[in-house]
C-alpha cells in the first residue's frame, strides 16, 4: 500500500523545431506532397515529472504525430532516465500530441534531406534525455488539482453517418456520400477539456496537463506547426505565466476540429494565415475553459501515486492475436491512463463512466516496447460501419475487453490511492 | 407562384447559405429532388466556397437540374480551382469526379478532359465510392473512360480486403458485372460481419440478377439474420404488393428504441409504398428524433401523400433545419401535383 507523501513536481519544455525544415517532409501528409517550406511556429517536447516519495511518475508530450516516428532511438532515452531518476520504466511514458505538421520518416529520395531528418532525430532524441533530467533536477515541493468542463465549438466527431448504415470522412481521400445518399448524423463527440494543474506552495503556476478527447490537426498545411496543441500550450502559458503546460491526444481516434472549419485556400501562405487565426481562435475557447475549471479547483499537497499496466490479449487483422499493454498512473483522485493506439471518444466517456476515479483522463499514443501499435481501435460498432479509421479489423467485443480491463486495472489502483 | 410558395422556395434557397454544413447540405438534396432550374445559381454558388458535404451534394443536384447554368458550374468544378492543387485534399478529386459524372449524366462528356490526371493516375478510392454510380452510365463511347476505370479486376483485387464501407460500395458495384465470379463474390458477403455489407449484398444480388436462386439466398438471409437493419432491407428488397410480411416487419421496427433503426423502417416503409402503412409514417412526424422526423416526411412525400394543413404548419417550424427544409419541399412537390393534376 503506498503512503501519503508530500508531493514534488517539475515541469520543462525544449524547442524541437527543426533547424533545417526546407523540403522535409512533413508527418501526416501525403506522400505526394511536397516538403516543408519552412516554420510557422515553434515544436516543442514537453515534460512533467511527479513524486510522493519514491513513487514516481515520467510524461514526456511530443510534437509528433505518434511515438513510432522516434521509434526505437527513445528506449534508450527511456533506459537513461530510468536509471537517473530511479524511475522504474514503465512509469516514464512518450506521448504524441498527434501534431501532423510535425517531422516525419524521410521516404523521399533525397539523400540530403534523409541525413538532415536522422540528424534531426539524433538531436531530438539528446534533447529528451537533457528534458527529463531537467524535471527531475528541478522537482520542488507542489500541491495538485483536477478537474474537467466542456468547450463548445472546438471538437466534434470527423465520422458522418449514410442511411445506408456507412460511414465516410470526407478528408483526405476518404469517401464522400454517393449520388442520393443521405447524411444521418456525426458520431460520438466529447466536448470536455481535463485539466491537471499544478502549483508551487506559494501558488505560483508550475504546470498544466491538458487533456481532450480530440484531434489538434485541423489543415493539411505546408509549414511546421504545433497545431492546436502548441496554440493551446502557448494560451495558457501566457495565462499562467511560471506554468509549462503539456496537451495530450486523448482519445481522439474518431474526433476532428470543428465542423465549421473553413475551406482551405488554394494560396499556401493564405492558408497559413487562416491555420493561425483558427487555432488562435479554437484555443482561445479551450484556455477560456480551462481557466475557469482551474478557479474552481482544490489543490493538495500530499499524494499517493502508483501505478499499473494490464495487457488483455486480443486479436486483430494486421498483427494477429497480441498482447494489447494498457496502463495507468494515479494520484489521489485523479488516474492517467495510457494507450497506444488511437482509441475512440466513446471509449474514454465509457471509462469515466466506470472509473472509481473523481477524474479519468486518457492518454492516447503511448510509445510501446516494439514500436508498434500506435493506430485506430475502433469499437465494434465503428467496424460495422466502416470508414478510414476501421481498416484494421478486431475480434468482436475487442473494444468492451479493453474498457474490462482498464477498469479492472483502474480499480485496483484506486484501492491503493485511497486506503 | 403564390406567395406561399414563394416562401417554400424561398426557404430551400437560404438553406444553401445555412451556417451548418449538413443543412446546406440537405438543402441541395432537396434541390435536386425538386430539379428544377431556379436552384441552378444558388446551388452553384455553394461550389465556389463550401464545406465537402455541402459541394458535393450541390454538384449531384446540378447534376439533376441540367442546363446551361448548371453545365458551366460543373466544368469549373472539374477543375476544380478552389483549393490546392494537391491530390488527397478534402476529397479533390472526389467533387471533381462527381462534377464529370454530373455532367455526364446530362450527356456532356467536356468534364473529362479536365480530370485527365485522375484518369491516368492510381485515385482508385474514389472510382469505388462513385463506382455505382458511374457504371449505371449508359455503356456509350463517350462514358467509356470514366466506365472503364471501374473495372471487375479492380473491384476484386485491389480492395477485396477493405474497411466494411468499401466492401458495400463494391459488393453494389458487383451487381453491375454478370457473370459467375460477381455472384460468388457478392453471396461471400451475405455472410460479411457488417450488417451493412450484408444488407448491401442482398441488393446487390437482386440487381444482379432477380433469380430464383438470388431470391432464396435473400430470403435465407432474412430468415437467418435477425438483426433490424437486414430485415428491413431484406423485407423490403423481396417485397411483392399486398404481402404482409415487410408491412409485419416494418412495424416490429418503427418503434425501436435506435433512431436509427426506427428512420430505417421508414425508409423501407417509403419503398413498399402500402398504403396501409401512412398513418405509421405520419405518426413518426412528431418523433423526439429530428432524423426520424426528416424520413417520416420524406417516406410520406415518396408515398404521394400531400402533407395535412397542420402537419405543414408544424414541420415548417420544426426546431431542427432539416427537417423543415424536407417539409419545404414536401409541401412544393404537393402544391406541384395539385397544379399538373388542374
Amino acid at each position: 500500500m503506498s503512503e501519503r507523501h508530500p508531493l514534488h513536481a517539475g515541469f520543462a519544455k525544449v524547442n524541437i523545431t527543426p533547424t533545417e525544415p526546407q523540403g522535409l517532409n512533413l508527418f501526416g501528409m501525403p506522400r505526394q506532397w511536397p516538403g516543408a517550406r519552412g516554420v510557422l511556429d515553434d515544436l516543442h517536447a514537453r515534460a512533467m515529472y511527479l513524486a510522493c516519495g519514491d513513487s514516481k511518475f515520467l510524461l514526456i508530450v511530443c510534437d509528433t504525430v505518434h511515438p513510432r516516428t522516434t521509434h526505437p532511438h527513445h528506449l534508450a532515452v527511456i533506459e537513461h532516465l530510468a536509471a537517473y531518476g530511479g524511475i522504474p520504466r514503465d512509469r516514464i511514458w512518450i506521448v504524441a500530441t498527434h501534431c501532423h505538421s510535425a517531422v516525419g520518416e524521410e521516404g523521399r529520395s533525397n539523400p540530403h534531406l534523409r541525413k538532415v531528418a536522422n540528424r534531426y532525430r539524433l538531436t531530438l532524441m539528446e534533447k529528451l534525455r537533457r528534458l527529463g533530467e531537467q524535471v527531475i533536477d528541478g522537482a520542488k515541493p507542489a500541491k495538485l488539482g483536477h478537474g474537467e468542463a466542456p468547450v463548445e465549438d472546438v471538437g466534434t466527431s470527423r465520422r458522418v453517418k449514410l442511411d445506408d448504415g456507412f460511414v465516410i470522412t470526407g478528408w483526405g481521400d476518404g469517401p464522400s456520400p454517393p449520388p442520393g445518399a443521405r447524411i444521418v448524423g456525426r458520431g460520438e463527440h466529447d466536448p470536455n477539456v481535463g485539466v491537471v494543474m499544478v502549483r508551487g506552495l506559494d501558488d505560483e503556476p508550475l504546470g498544466a496537463l491538458v487533456s481532450y478527447n480530440s484531434h489538434v490537426h485541423a489543415y493539411p498545411i505546408v509549414y511546421f506547426t504545433s497545431e492546436l496543441a502548441g496554440a493551446v500550450c502557448r494560451g495558457l502559458e501566457r495565462r499562467f505565466p511560471g506554468a509549462t503546460a503539456l496537451h495530450t491526444h486523448g482519445a481522439g481516434g474518431d474526433a476532428a476540429l470543428g465542423e465549421n472549419l473553413e475551406p482551405q485556400l488554394p494560396d499556401p501562405e493564405a492558408a497559413a494565415g487562416q491555420h493561425r487565426r483558427v487555432m488562435r481562435q479554437m484555443s482561445r475557447r479551450v484556455v477560456d475553459c480551462i481557466e475557469g475549471v482551474v478557479g474552481q479547483m482544490r489543490f493538495s499537497t500530499q499524494g499517493r501515486l502508483t501505478a499499473g499496466q494490464v495487457s488483455p490479449s486480443i486479436w486483430n487483422s494486421v498483427d494477429g492475436k497480441i498482447e494489447e499493454p494498457i496502463w495507468a498512473v494515479a494520484i489521489n483522485d485523479v488516474a492517467l491512463l495510457g494507450e497506444a493506439r488511437e482509441m475512440f471518444v466513446a471509449y474514454a466517456q465509457g471509462l469515466k463512466a466506470r472509473s472509481p476515479f473523481r477524474s479519468t483522463f486518457v492518454l492516447g499514443l503511448r510509445h510501446t516496447e516494439t514500436g508498434s501499435g500506435n493506430s485506430y481501435f475502433p469499437p465494434d460498432h465503428a467496424l460495422e460501419e466502416g470508414g478510414y479509421e476501421s481498416k484494421r479489423w478486431y475480434e468482436p467485443g475487442a473494444n468492451d475487453r479493453m474498457l474490462d480491463a482498464a477498469t479492472k486495472l483502474l480499480t485496483r489502483l484506486h484501492r491503493e490511492v485511497s486506503a | 407562384m403564390s406567395r406561399a410558395d414563394e416562401a417554400l422556395w424561398k426557404r430551400l434557397l437560404n438553406g444553401t447559405r445555412d451556417g451548418t454544413p449538413f443543412v446546406r447540405a440537405d438543402a441541395a438534396r432537396q434541390l435536386g429532388v425538386l430539379c428544377d432550374a431556379r436552384a441552378a445559381d444558388a446551388l452553384a454558388a455553394m461550389l465556389e466556397h463550401d464545406h465537402h458535404y455541402s459541394k458535393i451534394t450541390a454538384v449531384y443536384a446540378l447534376g439533376y437540374i441540367g442546363g446551361r447554368k448548371a453545365a458551366g458550374a460543373l466544368r469549373a468544378c472539374a477543375s476544380d480551382p478552389s483549393v490546392f492543387d494537391m491530390p488527397g485534399f478534402y476529397n479533390h478529386d472526389m467533387i471533381r469526379l462527381a462534377a464529370v459524372l454530373a455532367l455526364l449524366w446530362n450527356d456532356d462528356d467536356s468534364g473529362l478532359e479536365r480530370i485527365a490526371d485522375l484518369l491516368g493516375e492510381d485515385r482508385l478510392e474514389a472510382y469505388v465510392h462513385l463506382g455505382q454510380a458511374i457504371l449505371e452510365l449508359p455503356a456509350t463511347a463517350t462514358n467509356a473512360p470514366l466506365r472503364d476505370k471501374v473495372t471487375r479486376e479492380l473491384l476484386m483485387d485491389r480492395f477485396r480486403q477493405e474497411n466494411a464501407a468499401i466492401q458495400g460500395r463494391v459488393t453494389g458495384c458487383m451487381a453491375y458485372f454478370p457473370g459467375a465470379a460477381s455472384r460468388r463474390f457478392i453471396v461471400d458477403q451475405l455472410s460479411h460481419m457488417s450488417r451493412y455489407v450484408r444488407a448491401a449484398a442482398a441488393q446487390s444480388l437482386l440487381r444482379l440478377k432477380r433469380s430464383s436462386a438470388n431470391v432464396e439466398a435473400v430470403e435465407t438471409l432474412l430468415k437467418r439474420d435477425r438483426t433490424a437493419f437486414v430485415q428491413l432491407k431484406a423485407a423490403a428488397l423481396l417485397h411483392e404488393p399486398g404481402d404482409p410480411r415487410a408491412v409485419r416487419i416494418v412495424r416490429r421496427h418503427i418503434g425501436d428504441e435506435d433512431h436509427f433503426v426506427r428512420a430505417t423502417a421508414l425508409d423501407a416503409l417509403a419503398s413498399l409504398k402500402e398504403p396501409v402503412l401512412e398513418a405509421d409514417a405520419a405518426a413518426r412526424l412528431g418523433d423526439e428524433h429530428p432524423y426520424v422526423r426528416l424520413c417520416a416526411v420524406e417516406a410520406l412525400a415518396a408515398m404521394k401523400r400531400a402533407p395535412e394543413a397542420r402537419e405543414r404548419k408544424a414541420l415548417l417550424r420544426d426546431g431542427d433545419a432539416r427537417v423543415a427544409l424536407a417539409a419545404a419541399r414536401w409541401a412544393i412537390e404537393a402544391q406541384n401535383a395539385v397544379t399538373v393534376a388542374g
